[in-house]
């Protein structure tokens, strides 16, 4: 006869039950077996990352290469200003059509016909001129002046045009100075850099005088100075002038 | 009629009823966990393996547990939920099936927890959970699914069991667990577990031979 603790081993170890059990066949239902695995392929559908558009590697490190030139291209052009001034340039114009009727002095621009005598008879004064308004003196040769010299004075019926209300329309950036003795053509090109702030304020305050209000009455003041002998007047009142009205200009023909 | 790929039939068909494996050697529970793993990796049929060698003792442990065909139902896809829930924290430190019926027996705990919150003029606080537990056959409704008088008595003789005593026996009979595993799923010592289990197995031999006779 077994001893209850070795019939209790037995049934520990699954060797001999003790008492009869019924069998039954108890299992879970087919919806609820259902239920679960559904509950678990949900679940790991959902760890699955979904597809989305990815670019290719080399695309977010270009896309930022792009950007910072394209920053800082237009920091350099247009969020720093320009620390050179502009630099001058000469304009030459194509001569189109040959001005035969009509008089040098009336085609021409008013000033620089009366005031080309004076400033150009003498080279020295001419420099001396130059240099103490900043601008650059450059002499034409004449191989330069031969077109001209050949059609007898050509000059394009819109520069006539111009030049007929120059003053009002569209100043002048330079003048041309004819040499009579050596044959040469000057052009001047005002090259003197702005104004400052300080001098503008100097000028603002002091009174005006009346004949600037108006080019052609500036201009004819100017001629008269000059006409009177008050060179160095009639040169300031230029400077005056072509500082004004930068796009004063003169054809290299002149 | 199919429901995720896994038509009535063929889900009959993968789970059909077996003879219950009444040992788990070392290999398969291995297996267990490689299955688990490679479930938590997203391969579902891993999880189809799993669940079909498991299905049928944990809720057989859930039913005799609840004697509530419905609790037991919920009770089963609970632990179920939590095993998907937690596989990705999942590590083979212990059996796949300890960790089940770990589970499992945590579950019903929370079961009983609830039932007994529930307004009906008890005190749940310092209840343990085995007082929570019902005892009396009578009021469960999975009566009439007792169809012969040997299945009623070894339920009416479960069932009469304290609920720690009657915890432990099922875990013995259902999980195949050893028990220090019983233990660790119960949260007592070895020795205690064992107490357990001699007692149960003594009143439940008790009360079958009574009837018997």
């Amino acid at each position: 006869m077994n001893r209850p603790d070795d019939e209790f081993d037995d049934f520990i170890a699954r060797r001999k039950p003790i008492f009869s059990r019924p069998d039954e066949p108890l299992e879970p239902p087919d919806e609820l077996d259902r239920v679960v695995l559904r509950q678990a392929r949900e679940a790991i559908q959902g760890d699955r990352p979904q597809r989305v558009f990815k670019g290719p590697r080399w695309g977010a490190p270009l896309a930022i290469a792009a950007t910072l030139v394209l920053a800082i291209s237009a920091i350099l052009h247009v969020g720093m200003p320009a620390k050179d001034a502009p630099v001058p340039t000469v304009t030459v114009q194509t001569i189109s059509q040959r001005l035969e009727n009509a008089p040098a002095p009336a085609a021409r621009s008013p000033t620089p016909n009366n005031y080309a005598p004076a400033a150009v008879a003498a080279p020295a004064a001419r420099a001396a001129a130059a240099d103490s308004s900043g601008a650059v003196v450059v002499d034409l040769d004449d191989s330069a002046r031969a077109p001209m010299a050949a059609g007898g004075g050509l000059v394009s019926e819109e520069e006539a045009n111009r030049y007929a209300s120059a003053p009002a329309a569209a100043p002048m950036a330079g003048a041309v100075i004819d040499d009579p003795v050596s044959g040469s053509q000057t052009v001047v090109t005002d090259v003197s850099p702005p104004p400052t702030e300080a001098e503008r304020a100097v000028a603002k305050a002091a009174p005006a005088p009346a004949f600037r209000r108006d080019p052609k009455i500036w201009l004819a003041e100017i001629e008269r100075l000059r006409a009177a002998g008050k060179g160095a007047q009639a040169d300031a009142e230029f400077a005056e002038y072509k500082r004004e009205h930068r796009a004063y200009a003169v054809a290299p023909d002149r | 009629m199919t429901v995720e790929g896994l038509t009535t039939s063929e889900s009959s068909t993968r789970f059909a009823r077996t003879a219950r494996p009444r040992t788990v050697d070392a290999m398969s529970e291995d297996e267990d966990a490689q299955l688990m793993l490679a479930y938590a990796r997203g391969q579902m049929g891993a999880f189809e393996t799993l669940y079909a060698r498991h299905r049928g003792a944990l809720y057989r442990y859930l039913v005799r547990q609840a004697r509530d065909g419905e609790v037991a139902n919920d009770l089963f896809q609970e632990v179920w939920s939590r095993v998907i829930v937690n596989r990705a924290r999942y590590e083979p430190r212990a059996k796949f099936r300890t960790f089940l019926f770990t589970l499992a027996h945590n579950c019903f705990i929370d079961h009983c927890r609830r039932a007994k919150s529930r307004p009906q003029g008890l005190k749940v606080e310092d209840a343990d959970a085995a007082d929570l537990l019902p005892a009396d056959d009578e009021e469960l409704p999975d009566v009439q699914l007792a169809r012969d008088e040997g299945t009623r008595r070894y339920r009416a003789a479960l069932a009469a069991l304290p609920a720690e005593q009657r915890d432990v026996y099922l875990l013995h009979e259902e999980s195949d667990l050893s028990l220090e595993e019983i233990a660790r799923v119960t949260g007592v010592g070895a020795e205690t577990a064992k107490s357990r289990l001699r007692y149960a197995v003594g009143k439940l031999k008790a009360a079958l031979a009574v009837a018997e006779t």
